[in-house]
């Protein structure tokens, strides 16, 4: 049947380097006297069914293609299959068809996977179904923008066609809302399989895991140490730390990675099993939370929270973003949104603190206290109200203000090299923000102990419609 | 003349030897300085210039990104005028001669102090003897390295800032040289580290206003149509900028020469060629080619870290 898979334009390339050989039985193809505009069927990837739903180049959903993508989706939700969409149409077909889609969409959340890849246009009503999805991948070429070009053009007097108001590039960097930008569709496919490899197929399922050899049997990775820079403000990229961690070295699947970069979010393995990851990346911006970061990373605690998929967090920052809170980017709305979603959610949740953790940030990530199950820390790390250099600022104020002389530079750098010292994370363990202080070379296998430990944490939530996350 | 004075008259050249630094220092009781190892391929000393002497044909000068500049000597406790380092590109290497606290800002500037890697946009502790070294620049065009104190050159009508074009103030640093650190001021450095984002690879995007000269242009908007892309032809007096064939040229609508007018900084003065020139801190004080638009104040610190090979969007202020 992958013979339908041939040929065809982008749309099509991606169901045929997403579904293994042969694999995929359409449901609706225009080949076989279905409705014009839109293929849809199901098939394996990995071995695990997999629904999918593409639309044919440029045309306008007719109201039978529409059914066809209603009926797609209902036998996802029946089957408890993850459901991936092609996008490719402009237009939302008739108003009645696009409500369906979009209940369709609000219906499968949080209960199989959603992955939208965006092939080519996906504009006016169809550019509101791509953040219903929990991914969006893009191709180069792809673009999505509700707006109307010559409306927009009136507006603001910029003119912009429909990919400058919303082509893939912009929505890679300064939208965010396209997880991953591929080359091509084949590109994109072969993404969406690695993706679909960390996932469930729903959330009632676990996710995949693979064989592999004892996480215990392994010896220390000494050289970790060495990625680490003894200046705890110095940068490094988190990214490096993250693959050391993983199995066989890999680095992590990222979504998003163009944007909001002072959060690092993405999938890895270890021990075999998959494992989401939110990291501040000291090399960006100090691994500050800005508002983008911290929604970036909300949303993502809050994806695999929904999925069963559990959370490491790693922790190096030098706090929030300090901002008015008018400011462009002030992060406090998006970082309760960050609380709420740690506070949620009810995966395991593993923390290392690996460098800074002063003040008010490291509380909204992972912090014990909001319900990380596990906080590890590192030596090198910090953890303590405020950094070293604002404390003895703040305690030679009161000198300086009755009109004693302050500080020469040599005493005052010894004041603040004495209060680094001050601030080890043995203290944290002993008023209980952190467990255990662990050495970056046993971290994989304390990880490794805590997944296996944590690997039926059951929360009940309590009786309610919903939460009122901060939106 | 003092010791101070007299290193100043020969602006901190190479022949500053150890007899000399000797005599320094005798003069001077206990100045803080800083020996320059290697000075990367231009670094000056720039404030933030000394503004209001046009009339006398005496330009701006002062920080390429002000903002930076700024930044860097808040971080180690300055008041934001302080005389600090503009590093082009980075290269610098710096010794302590005493206990001093810096900062690096401006262009993403891998920093390490004695070989071991240290934080950008941080407060850096430099014991006397050790050695601070600029990598390569990431991103960026212009780092900035401010010491607490200040660099204590002597000011030149007013100002600590090396005018490139006019060749006034400090003479650009050379290996050997060495700097004068100011009294460190009462206020103490405040955070470790200011997260800021780096200055960005891609295109850079800059507000415009058109005029004075607009109309000796058949189509001024032409200058918002596409991207334009930074020259090799880039320094402190200004960068020539170029865009692909095919893109609508910036053509003057009358080869009428100007009498010379007063020019500033951001102005967008075009030549015969129709590639214009954004103007630097460096800027000619008058100019002859019509000016079509000016890069508001706001951007110019934005234009000033662009590289040659990135590229420039202008985007037109209107009204007010």
């Amino acid at each position: 049947m992958n013979g339908d898979l041939r040929g065809g334009g982008e749309a099509v390339a991606v169901l045929a380097a997403l579904f293994d050989p042969g694999s995929f039985t359409p449901l609706s193809d225009p080949a076989a006297g279905g409705p014009d505009g839109v293929l849809t069927g199901h098939g394996t990837v990995a071995g695990r069914g997999v629904c999918a739903i593409a639309q044919a180049p440029g045309a306008v959903p007719a109201p039978a293609a529409v059914d066809a993508e209603v009926r797609a989706r209902a036998l996802a939700a029946r089957t408890g299959r993850p459901l991936v969409t092609v996008h490719d149409a402009t237009g939302a077909g008739t108003a009645r068809g696009f409500g369906e889609l979009v209940r369709g969409a609000v219906a499968l959340s949080g209960v199989v996977p959603q992955v939208a890849v965006v092939t080519g246009a996906a504009d006016a009503g169809r550019a509101l179904l791509l953040p219903l999805a929990d991914v969006v991948v893009a191709t180069a070429g792809a673009r999505s923008a509700l707006a109307d070009p010559a409306a927009a053009a009136v507006v603001t007097g910029r003119e912009r066609d429909a990919a400058g108001l919303g082509g893939a590039e912009l929505h890679a960097s300064a939208t965010g809302r396209a997880a991953h930008v591929a080359a091509d569709g084949a590109a994109a496919g072969a993404f969406v399989r690695e993706l679909l490899g960390h996932l469930p197929s729903s959330n009632l399922a676990t996710p995949p895991r693979l064989p592999v050899e004892p996480v215990a049997d392994e010896q220390p990775d000494e050289d970790l140490e060495d990625l680490l820079p003894a200046d705890p403000a110095a940068p490094y990229d988190v990214r490096d730390v993250l693959a050391r961690l993983a199995d066989d070295e890999d680095a992590p699947l990222e979504l998003h990675a163009r944007y909001a970069a002072g959060a690092v979010t993405g999938f890895t393995r270890l021990d075999g099993r998959s494992l989401g990851v939110v990291a501040t990346d000291p090399a960006v911006a100090g691994g500050a939370l800005d508002a983008a970061a911290a929604a970036k990373a909300a949303r993502f605690v809050r994806f695999c929270d929904a999925f069963g998929v559990p959370v490491l967090t790693l922790v190096d920052t030098a706090g929030f973003l300090p901002a008015g809170e008018d400011d462009p980017g002030s992060p406090t709305a998006a970082a309760a949104q960050l609380l709420y979603a740690y506070a949620e959610a009810s995966v395991p949740l593993l923390t290392v603190v690996t460098g800074r953790a002063h003040g008010v940030a490291p509380f909204v990530l992972g912090s014990r206290h909001v319900g990380a199950d596990v906080v590890l820390a590192w030596p090198r790390a910090r953890l303590s109200p405020r950094d070293a250099v604002a404390e003895v600022a703040d305690e030679v104020a009161d000198e300086v203000a009755g009109g004693r002389p302050g500080p020469g530079t040599g005493e005052w750098a010894r004041l603040v090299a004495r209060r680094e010292e001050l601030a080890p994370p043995a203290a944290a363990v002993v008023v209980g923000d952190v467990d255990a202080v662990v050495e970056p070379g046993r971290t994989r296998a304390h990880l490794a102990r805590w997944l296996e430990a944590l690997e039926r944490k059951a929360v009940t939530p309590p009786a309610r419609r919903h939460g009122n996350l901060p939106l | 003349m003092s010791g101070a004075a007299a290193r100043g008259a020969r602006a901190g050249r190479v022949e500053v030897d150890a007899v000399e630094v000797d005599a320094v220092e005798v003069d001077a009781v206990e100045v803080d300085a800083v020996e320059v190892v290697a000075p990367g391929p231009l670094t000056t000393v720039q404030d933030l210039g000394r503004p209001g002497a046009f009339r006398w044909g005496v330009g701006v000068a002062g920080a390429a990104d002000r903002r930076s500049l700024t930044l860097a000597n808040r971080l180690v406790g300055n008041p934001p005028d302080h005389a600090a380092l503009e590093v082009l590109l980075g290269g610098l290497v710096l010794r302590a001669r005493t206990d001093l606290v810096l900062a690096v800002t401006g262009a993403a500037t891998p920093v390490d102090v004695d070989g071991a890697p240290a934080g950008w946009c941080s407060v850096l502790v430099l014991p006397a003897g050790s050695t601070l070294r600029l990598g390569t620049a990431t991103t960026g065009l212009r780092a900035y390295v401010a010491v607490r104190g200040g660099v204590a050159v002597p000011p030149v009508l007013g100002s600590r800032s090396r005018d490139t074009l006019a060749g006034l103030g400090p003479e650009p640093l050379a290996a050997g040289d060495v700097l004068p650190v100011g009294p460190a001021p009462a206020q103490l450095p405040r955070l470790r580290t200011a997260p800021v984002a780096a200055p960005t690879a891609g295109a850079v995007d800059l507000r415009v206003r058109l005029g004075p000269r607009a109309d000796r242009f058949t189509d001024p908007g032409a200058l918002f149509t596409g991207a334009w892309t930074v020259t090799a032809q880039c320094d402190r007096v200004g960068a020539r900028l170029t865009r692909p064939a095919g893109q609508p040229p910036l053509e003057r609508s009358t080869t009428a020469e100007l009498p010379p007018e007063g020019v500033v900084l951001g102005a967008l003065q075009v030549p015969p060629s129709g590639e214009p020139v954004l103007f630097g801190p460096d800027h000619p004080v008058t100019g002859g080619y019509p000016v079509v638009g000016v890069v508001r104040d706001a951007d110019a610190d934005l234009a000033a870290q662009v590289r040659p090979g990135q590229s420039l969007r202008f985007h037109p202020v209107v009204g007010a």
